[in-house]
């Protein structure tokens, strides 16, 4: 078996309000002035441009720790694995792959992916609600890779960015949440109604088309013009905390309205969990979410050596083949998850 | 069969529409710009919508169905067309080049067409005095405004500070 646990820190431990929060992400868009846009981009000077960006991040401070990745170099399955670990987005990734790299830090806080939308995004990712930090931390990595880089910037539209949804600061944060209660309590649409009106974008774990898995989702400014980077960092943390609380109190109503049943919800998850002998991705994650809801309520003791973000990760079939050491097929893999939970579930 | 959109009649239906009223649910099938006219598509939808292209928010007075026109982008050969098409720009330089079509659509997306962010500290130097000199010279309406002649004084002495070290 190889790594079974990650290195990577937002899955590896519980942030602040991380019975709700499971992930802060902040996301600056920059470009190469002069350069057209990776859309626009054919394969020589598109590696022209990647060989220019890596070259300004090997000459960054060592403090950094950045290693890159260049994608043409990586197995699909590595690439796989950058998607699960929320490192690169599955557009990053997918073929055919011509120049594009990924940078990452040795804890995968901080990763810059080149030649997606954008010649550069700039991430960074911390554990629960943490969105002042990591815009500090990538608005640092982002005045040092401007000290070599022209980026493309004007005084009106700000950062120039392939989409015009992204111009201006070029700034996307993101907290995933957790939300079984409101989900249960089939309150979750109204508030993400609300949420759409005031220029919040609410999606699956996995973006657009993946809603409600695990009771996950991703809650992000839709707006990135027109403010400050630090006034967008704060409204977004300000709705995250009204999330928090939304979702506290659902779980405190469930529990006074129907204690029982919600104890036999979460129990009969962690017996299908303790006792499967295959488990689907899909069925995983809602058990999965299920426990965790026991587990922030007290009912159920909380995992062995794993948070839930790490296990929602690990079950994901990139990272469970990494973890088997070999490639699985989809029988094995669903023999190979059960497996892992089971090992990370304290039973008895 | 495709089912054409019940208010325009031309297009087909892209979406249901599920309209509540007096407590009676009513389905409307709509096409994306009829749907939006009457208010139905939340700004999730919207900005999907916007990212697949920016064809129904086209035209310079908003609303219109002009395509974007225009020669191709003098720095890199992208069309307005491409524009359209892929919903993304071909270089920095297409902002200038087709803004008169892209600026209504970026502040409809944003609700402003003005930046207020960071700037780049080696490459904004320029962006940075015009944004601190617009600063000064409205603290320094206010301060007369408010007949405060001593801070609008001493205002004006950093304006024409800044404006020299601009000429200079």
């Amino acid at each position: 078996m190889a790594t079974e646990t990650s290195e990577t820190a937002w899955m590896q431990s519980n942030g602040p309000e991380g019975d709700v929060v499971m992930a802060s992400r902040v996301r600056l868009a920059r470009n190469l002035q002069g350069v057209p846009f990776p859309v626009h981009l054919d394969a020589a000077r598109g590696r022209a441009m990647t060989d220019h960006v890596l070259e300004a991040v090997s000459s960054l401070s060592r403090d950094w720790q950045l290693k890159p990745l260049r994608l043409e170099s990586l197995a699909p399955l590595d690439r796989q694995i950058l998607v699960e670990k929320h490192l690169a987005s599955p557009l990053l990734v997918a073929d055919p792959i011509r120049y594009e790299a990924v940078v990452t830090d040795a804890r995968e806080t901080v990763s810059v992916m080149v030649g997606e939308e954008d010649h550069l995004r700039i991430q960074v990712l911390l554990p629960g609600l943490g969105l002042s930090a990591a815009w500090s931390v990538a608005d640092r990595l982002d005045d040092a890779l401007e000290e070599r880089l022209d980026f493309a910037f004007d005084a009106d539209h700000g950062y120039l960015t392939a989409y015009p949804t992204n111009v201006g600061t070029g700034l996307r944060a993101s907290v995933m949440v957790h939300l079984p209660a409101l989900v249960l309590t089939r309150e979750a649409g109204a508030l993400f109604h609300t949420l759409a009106q005031t220029g919040v974008v609410v999606r699956g774990l996995y973006g657009e088309g993946s809603e409600g898995r695990g009771s996950i989702f991703q809650i992000s400014n839709q707006v990135s013009l027109g403010r400050s980077e630090e006034e967008m960092v704060h409204a977004l943390t300000v709705v995250a905390e009204q999330v928090v609380g939304r979702e506290r109190h659902a779980r405190q109503q469930l529990e006074k309205a129907a204690p029982l049943a919600l104890a036999d919800r979460v129990g009969r998850a962690f017996g299908v969990l303790a006792h499967a002998r295959i488990l689907t991705s899909e069925e995983a994650l809602r058990l999965l979410s299920e426990v965790q809801l026991g587990i922030a309520l007290g009912t159920l003791p909380g995992f062995r050596e794993a948070t839930f973000s790490e296990l929602v990760s690990l079950t994901r079939p990139g990272l469970l083949q990494r973890y088997a050491g070999h490639e699985l097929d989809a029988g094995e893999r669903d023999r190979t998850r059960a497996d892992l939970i089971q090992r990370h579930l304290a039973v008895g | 069969m495709t089912v054409l959109c019940e208010r325009c009649g031309q297009r087909p239906a892209a979406l249901q529409v599920t309209e509540v009223k007096d407590g009676e649910r009513r389905e409307h099938h709509l096409c994306e710009p009829c749907a939006r006219q009457a208010g139905a598509l939340l700004p999730t939808l919207s900005l999907a919508h916007i990212l697949g292209g920016l064809v129904p928010l086209e035209s310079p007075e908003d609303g219109g169905a002009d395509a974007i026109g225009g020669p191709a982008c003098p720095e890199c050969g992208w069309t307005g067309a491409q524009i359209q098409h892929t919903g993304q720009m071909g270089c920095p330089h297409c902002y200038q080049v087709f803004g008169r079509w892209v600026d209504p659509v970026v502040r409809r997306i944003h609700g402003s067409n003005e930046h207020c962010g960071k700037i780049p500290s080696r490459t904004g130097h320029a962006v940075r005095r015009q944004r601190e000199l617009s600063l000064l010279r409205s603290q320094l309406r206010e301060a007369v405004e408010q007949e405060e002649f001593e801070r609008a004084a001493e205002l004006r002495d950093r304006i024409r500070a800044q404006d020299g070290a601009g000429e200079a």
